[in-house]
């Protein structure tokens, strides 16, 4: 754990600098700097120098402008609602919200896109879009209160990334600020930029490459009719066989979910959403026009059934598909109810590893004393184990860390990856030294230098120095079984 | 190691200690490498799946395999990229498909190149081996190094395998034909909303339409007044098989918004003219100078794209900036600085 109450002033021809330009919208008491010191990843706290709160673009260049001519390092901040720690502060940093950036600048429903400031919710958007039939489709579940800005940086995904993608999918121009606060515009939106795709490059790139401005988003029609099925197993394997099944059927469901037996009744305990008793259950979520929703949900039924399905519920109309959801939307804080703290793993792996990696979990779970609950995308793959523990007792959250590292090593080893859509932050460093080798740990290091050649712009996150790479010992030790496990390394 | 990979990681190598250049080539289907004077690293033989398992919605080939050979591969297994690609040419690679980032008529209904790209292995400019990305749908460990490749043409060094996203095939599918001004295109693309459309073109006082899905939508969609079966354009379309392909001076118009007053004064005093995209994307075939057309589309907020290639359009100078620096962290000595080759290009107009 890293608590540290102390706080480091800014040099004080900056914090001036910082206070003309904002004036009470730049916290510099320790009292006001508190909700700060965190964000989702809260068992890690530092208290920031000081915090901007900028109302307009311009505010938030002549901010950067400032602590580059003073050298002080920014750490951007939405919400606060990141997983990964990304949003950390640090001793002597400016945090720089952009939650006030907050409006909705055009919205074209003939164009089908949305030009939004970064600290618009992600929810107020299809909001927005609503009355004219339209949605932003990546959702993630804390979806009524992130950020568009952070859900850039992070390249967030949501329930719906099997059939509608990930932020990075639904994006079509962006303007970003770098460290000295230079506009850089990849738009207008174009269904098609000319040049590298520095779209993708800025997307999760987690606040290390420039500060997001302005976001330009596709904008989808809402389908016609909506269906949600929820399959109940009696053994996990079962289900996850079905996951694969129905993918390789040709169907591609807008959303495929799946629990396990702790995570069903932790659910169910907490939000009496009618679950039934079974070991593993699958919501299904698919979408068309009437027709193409009944043919569909015949199908998966099908399927389902041949692959040992041992209960149906289904639902067609609104609230009764809400019903269906509410279990697994309220899945994390049910299983926060279960033990003092939970500690939410990403791993993402190929779907035909699925069994033995949550074999593998069973197994680490009985070896380290800690219970999981399963909660996951099982479309596409990407596994959300919760391990609970109890942070008051002494240990116990460096135990818990040391089997999420375990948990990660399995997911790398299935030819998977440490994080699907939480981001690396300051949580997943380490698994950063295993997945990648040190060349492409220095191509990273060369880009992030092109584009903040002084190391400004959340310095320490997400992309690990080989010194700390050395010091962990967890350099890259499974070369047979990365991605492209045929080209061999020098 | 496969020697292959050996012998380009030295040749790259040696180039950058002498100061030398050199240049990527697939299958030279743009023919810009075809008179190269620098040589060339020769990728066309580097082929072949190298992994594919269609339960996992995705495929990794090597990056000399032809986009042709990849839809044959995925289609035996009643599955299509997660992609529209713009297919100049049968003997297109992978690697080219993917450096150079064109999309094809399906782009706003079946997604991006760069969308379906899910993670690359190449060789940077100091011969180092590099994969980023992976085989996952989702993966947001480290920079997205491997999408950022889409469009680079080459200049951060050679892609030698690529991963791409993978989806279903639709189940059914239906062409159809509409005679009608291109006024009425707002009109239609509000009354097609909801339908699963993969392709909407206009061309020669014509509307071309194509629905692909499952059976019951496209047969709701398809009841389209006055509309009749039609399948020819769309094959003639998508292997750039129509007429207009043909013509010069040609070029090809990306614009933000559909806007039909303005490709009304272009079309009037143009030889011929292909919408297709929904109207995002304009074909145009015009004596027009190059240089007032230019300033036109600018002012609109688009792009255009002198076909056929000689080479990436110039970026306006932000982010030209930034594509600098970052060719120097992939290659510091600038051993693929004149990818792609344009004294090739200018050798040969004509390709």
């Amino acid at each position: 754990m890293n608590i540290s109450n102390e706080q480091v002033p800014l040099p004080p021809a900056c914090q001036q600098a910082l206070q003309a330009l904002l004036g009470e919208d730049l916290l510099t008491k320790p009292e006001a700097l508190a909700p700060y010191e965190c964000d989702g990843l809260s068992v890690y706290r530092r208290l920031p120098s000081a915090v901007a709160l900028p109302r307009n673009r311009e505010q938030v260049a002549q901010a950067l402008a400032i602590c580059h001519q003073h050298g002080v390092p920014v750490i951007a901040r939405g919400a606060g609602t990141g997983l990964a720690g990304g949003a950390l502060p640090e001793a002597g940093a400016l945090v720089l919200s952009l939650a006030r950036l907050n409006r909705i600048l055009a919205l074209d429903p003939e164009q089908q896109t949305a030009t939004v400031e970064p600290g618009v919710r992600n929810i107020q958007i299809s909001q927005a879009a609503a009355p004219h039939g339209l949605f932003y489709a990546p959702d993630p579940s804390s979806q009524i209160a992130c950020t568009i800005g952070g859900n850039v940086a992070e390249n967030s995904g949501g329930v719906h990334c099997v059939k509608y993608g990930l932020t990075v999918h639904n994006l079509l121009g962006l303007k970003v600020l770098d460290s000295q606060g230079q506009l850089l515009e990849i738009g207008p939106a174009l269904l098609e930029q000319p040049g590298p795709d520095l779209l993708s490059l800025f997307t999760g790139s987690e606040g290390l490459l420039g500060i997001v401005v302005e976001v330009t988003v596709r904008l989808l029609p809402r389908p016609e009719a909506t269906g949600v099925m929820l399959l109940a197993f009696d053994h996990n394997e079962d289900a996850a066989r079905t996951v694969g099944a129905i993918l390789a059927a040709g169907l591609l469901p807008a959303g495929l979910e799946m629990m396990d037996r702790l995570a069903i009744e932790a659910a169910e305990a907490y939000s009496q959403a009618g679950y039934p008793d079974c070991q593993a259950l699958l919501l299904v979520e698919v979408d068309g026009c009437d027709s193409e929703v009944e043919a569909q949900m015949a199908q998966i039924e099908a399927i389902a059934l041949r692959e040992g399905m041992a209960q149906l519920q289904t639902a067609r109309d609104e609230a009764q598909r809400q019903r269906l959801w509410a279990g697994r939307k309220a899945a994390f804080p049910a299983v926060g109810r279960l033990a003092p703290d939970y500690y939410c793993m990403d791993g993402t792996i190929p779907r035909k590893r699925l069994p033995e990696v949550l074999a593998r979990i069973r197994e680490l779970s009985e070896a380290y004393g800690l219970a999981v609950a399963n909660v996951f995308h099982a479309g596409d793959g990407n596994l959300h184990p919760l391990i609970l523990y109890d942070a008051n007792q002494p240990g116990e959250l460096e135990r818990t860390e040391h089997m999420g590292g375990e948990i990660l090593r399995a997911c790398i080893e299935a030819g998977g990856t440490i994080t699907g859509e939480h981001g690396v932050g300051i949580e997943k460093l380490a698994g950063m030294c295993e997945q990648f080798t040190e060349a492409e740990l220095n191509q990273m290091h060369a880009v992030k230098t092109a584009l903040d050649p002084e190391g400004r712009l959340n310095p320490g996150k997400a992309i690990p120095s080989l010194h700390r790479c050395a010091e962990l010992g967890a350099m890259h030790v499974h070369h047979g079984q990365l991605p492209f496990p045929d080209l061999e390394r020098f | 190691m496969d020697p292959r990979i050996r012998d380009w990681a030295a040749r790259i190598q040696a180039a950058g200690q002498q100061g030398q250049a050199l240049g990527i080539q697939g299958n030279n289907s743009l023919g810009l490498c075809g008179a190269a004077t620098n040589p060339c690293l020769d990728l066309s033989g580097w082929q072949g799946v190298v992994e594919y398992d269609p339960g996992e919605l995705a495929i990794t080939v090597r990056s000399g395999t032809t986009w042709q050979t990849l839809l044959q591969v995925l289609e035996e297994q009643g599955q299509i990229p997660a992609c529209s690609a713009l297919q100049t040419h049968p003997t297109r690679t992978v690697g080219g498909i993917v450096a150079t980032g064109f999309n094809g008529p399906a782009r706003p209904w079946l997604g991006d190149v760069r969308g379906a790209v899910l993670g690359v292995a190449m060789l940077n400019g100091q011969g180092q081996l590099l994969t980023f990305g992976g085989r996952v749908m989702k993966n947001v460990a480290g920079f997205d190094l491997s999408r950022l490749q889409t469009g680079a043409w080459g200049r951060f060094g050679p892609i030698l395998e690529v991963s791409l996203r993978t989806r279903p095939a639709p189940q059914h599918g239906l062409h159809l034909r509409l005679d009608a001004p291109l006024e009425e295109l707002p009109s239609l693309r509000h009354h097609l909303q909801q339908a699963p459309l993969t392709g909407l073109a206009w061309y020669q006082g014509r509307f071309y339409l194509r629905l692909q899905g499952l059976p019951a939508g496209v047969q709701q969609a398809a009841d389209l007044p006055g509309a009749e079966e039609d399948a020819g354009f769309w094959a003639r379309h998508e292997s750039l098989q129509c007429p207009i392909y043909r013509q010069r001076p040609l070029y090809r118009i990306l614009l933000p918004a559909l806007d039909v007053p303005t490709y009304r004064t272009w079309l009037d005093t143009a030889n011929d003219a292909l919408l297709d995209w929904g109207g995002r994307l304009l074909w145009l075939a015009t004596d027009m100078p190059q240089a007032a057309l230019q300033q036109q589309v600018q002012k609109a907020g688009g792009w255009l794209q002198p076909w056929p290639v000689t080479g990436p359009v110039p970026l306006p100078a932000a982010r030209a900036a930034v594509v600098h620096r970052l060719q120097q962290a992939f290659d510091p000595a600038g051993v693929f600085r004149n990818n792609p080759n344009r004294e090739a290009a200018h050798a040969n107009p004509s390709t």
